[in-house]
Formats: C-alpha cells, structure tokens, sequence
C-alpha cells in the first residue's frame, strides 16, 4: 500500500518561500514606489527587493530538487516492483522446470 | 506521535532560549553620537526665515477598516463631529483617532531651509474636542504631496516620511501650544509642502486630543501657528576662526543651536517671509556637545527571523535527505 505523498509538507513549504519572495518584492516596490525620500527607498529595495528575489530563488531551487528527487524516489520503487516480478517470475519458471 | 512530542519539546526549548535575547536586542539601542549638522558653523550665516502657513487640513481612520470586513471599496465620505474650522490630533486607548496636515508655502530662499521651529496655539476648549492637551505626544512629519482640503476625511491623506520625526511639546505658558523643534528634520525640510502632526507611539491607556484652529482674515498673531525657518548652509568646522560662545535655547539642553540672525537679508515677498534684522551680534554655537541617538528598528518583529531560520533550516535538511519512496 502506497503512504501519502512523504514529500508534500516540504514542497507546500518551498511553494510558500517562493510566494513570500514575490509578496516582498511587492511590498518592497509599493514602499518605494510611495515615496521620493531615497533613504527609505533603499532599505526597502534591499530588504524587500533582493530578499524576496533570495526567496524566490532559493524556494524554487529547493522545489524543483525536491520534486526531482520524489521523481527519483518514484522511478525507484518502480524499478524495484519490476525487479521484484521478474524475481518472482524467474522462481515461478525454476521451480516448474524442476518439477518436469 | 513520539516524534511530534519531541519536536515540540526542542522548539519549546528553542523560544526559552531565544526570547529573553531577541526581547533585549529588539530594545532600542541608545548610543552616543554627534549631530555635525547643527554643530557646524555656517559659511553662509544662516537666516531665520518665517513662512507662511496657509491651510490644514484633518483625518480621521476609516471606522470600516477596523472592522472584520475591511475597508469598503467605496471610501465613506468626511463625517466631522467638531466644529467647522477646527483640526484635530488625538489617540484613545493607544489607537490614532485623528491626524492632522498644515500646508506651507515656501519662498525660494526657506526652501534651503535646514531647519526652524513649528508654534502652532491650540484650542483648549473641550467644546471643541479638546482632551487633556498636555498629555499629548505628536511627532512631525514632513510630506511632499500637495495637501487636498479635508476636515475628517477618511481617505486622501498625504503620505507622510517620518523617518526622522520632529517631536512636538505642549507649553502652557503664555498660551497653549506646541512647539516643534524642526532641526531634526534637516535636510528633509528640502522642497517640502506640508508637515503632518501624526499621534506618537502611545501608551495602550493614553488618551488625548488636541485642536487648533487656522484663523481667516485679521487675527492677532499669537493666535496664528507660526514657522521659522533656518537657512544656510553648513561647512567644515575647521574654517571658523573666531568663534563666538554657544547660546542655548532651553529646548534642548545640552545640544547646542546655530541660530544665527544676521547680515543683509535677500529680498522676499513681505506675505511671505520677513528677514530678522541685523543689528544683534551674530551667535554662534562652536562647541560640540555630544547627544543620543536612538537607533532602533522600525518593525522589531524581524528579531524573530532567526527562530523562523532555526525551525526552517534543519526542517529543510531533514526534507532533503529523508526517504521518499511511498512504499
């Protein structure tokens, strides 16, 4: 029996960074957007502007890595589930070839 | 379920030890720091400039938006329940009741201006709306948008740049008022078009309000709010060979002031500004005397990043290099 998706609280949680990438950004443009006082367009930049793209970077990286990963994980167990049959196929012929 | 307990338990641990450091470094940092600006000599003798106000306006918060549902996506029209001609500042129960803007109007040589006062006379009858007056704590804000004319609206208001903020004081004598010491403000005081007198950080039981009024017409002049500006420019303090001794103004104890009235004045239009003649000594404050600056960030709340850093990163390991096959 197949568990749950082990790898779906960590992608929910990387999908998450990335969003919150792009609402600082937001935030960030609308602070300095709002005013012309460079003093607090820059801290504004640097913390929601290049933090948020940090963020979205970085959650998409771990995403992507992720979802390769549960791929990897899938193709695996695939390939175990072939293996195993034709383990079981191979023992299925041995065992009517010495009953002959 | 083992696991989750013992997750708890290390993430309990965690905020023990962190908390009582993040609530310290979260505290603002006072330190001893120089204001060179204010120090410094003038090369151009500064010039005590008076411009003119010449209309305010007041806010009130949209009584929607505290609400669950939110703002509505139609702004209430402005609802005053003071009387005509009246501006309001005021905090209840630590939450801003109202704000209020004054527009300027700046000859060419005040917008230079580096610093200056803001005298604004209140009206202190309760009638009004006025609430223990004294108690008030208003910062001042400069703004760069044109002021649009409101008396309680809930919407429109200019953005104010609070960062620095003028502290305003209430003084009983002679008649109410508040004064606003502007040199704080420095060079922000360039191309400005208005202050806002915006509610300080108030105590969750404070509560005040204060009015004031902008006379029409002929009204005596301790009646009007009054701004006087500084302008010049300040230089290295090394190219002053004869300084002369420091006048403080009460103020501000212990920083000194480069109110210099002087020399032959530029021409201004006399609705707007008025030259200090030249006749008293020029006085100079050379003497650098040290003061405080609170430094502090503006949302705290960011100290919390590194607890969000330690539950994220080893949540991030763990997902990294755990087992993902499904069966």
């Amino acid at each position: 029996m197949k568990r749950p998706n082990p790898a779906l609280p960590s992608l929910l949680v990387f999908a998450a960074l990335v969003v919150g990438g792009f609402i600082s950004m937001t935030v960030a443009w609308r602070m300095a957007a709002r005013t012309l006082d460079v003093s607090i367009q820059l801290p504004a930049l640097i913390s929601g502007g290049i933090g948020g793209l940090v963020l979205v970077v970085v959650g998409t990286a771990l995403f992507v890595v992720q979802l390769g990963r549960l791929r990897a994980a899938d193709e695996r167990a695939a390939m175990d589930e072939v293996l195993d049959r034709t383990s079981e196929i191979v023992q299925a012929m041995r065992a009517a070839r010495g009953a002959k | 379920m083992r696991r989750l307990a013992r997750y708890g338990v290390v993430l309990a641990a965690l905020a023990l030890a962190c908390g009582p450091a993040a609530a310290v470094l979260a505290a603002p940092v006072t330190r001893p720091g120089v204001d060179l600006a204010l120090k410094a000599p003038a090369a151009h003798s500064p010039k005590t400039v008076t411009a003119r106000i010449t209309r305010a306006a007041w806010f009130q918060p949209d009584p929607l938006c505290a609400t669950p549902l939110g703002c509505g996506p139609i702004p209430l029209p402005a609802l005053s329940p003071y009387p005509k001609g009246t501006f309001h500042v005021g905090t209840a129960l630590g939450r801003q009741t109202a704000r209020a803007y004054i527009a300027v109007t700046l000859s060419k040589a005040a917008q230079r201006a580096r610093g200056g006062t803001l005298s604004i006379p209140l009206d202190t009858n309760p009638a009004d709306g006025s609430i223990a007056p004294s108690a008030a704590a208003i910062n001042v804000c400069v703004i760069y948008q044109a002021l649009p004319l409101a008396e309680g609206a809930f919407a429109g208001a200019p953005a104010p740049n609070c960062l620095p903020a003028a502290r305003a004081k209430y003084v009983a004598a002679p008649a109410p008022h508040l004064v606003a010491d502007l040199s704080r403000l420095g060079g922000k005081l360039v191309g400005v078009k208005g202050f806002a007198l915006l509610p300080a950080e108030a105590k969750p039981v404070s509560a005040w309000h204060v009015v004031f009024k902008l006379p029409a017409g002929a009204a005596p002049a301790s009646a009007l709010p009054k701004l006087t500006l500084l302008v010049g420019r300040p230089v290295a303090p090394h190219s002053v060979s004869n300084p002369a001794p420091a006048v403080h103004t009460g103020s501000h104890p212990g920083r000194a002031e480069s109110v210099v009235p002087v020399g032959p004045a530029p021409e201004l239009p006399p609705s707007v500004a008025t030259i200090r003649p030249s006749n008293p000594p020029p006085v100079v404050a050379q003497r650098p005397t040290g003061h405080y600056v609170t430094i502090a960030y503006q949302y705290p709340e960011v100290w919390l990043l590194p607890l969000v850093l330690i539950v994220l990163v080893p949540f991030t390991i763990r997902a990294m290099t755990k087992d993902l096959s499904r069966r």
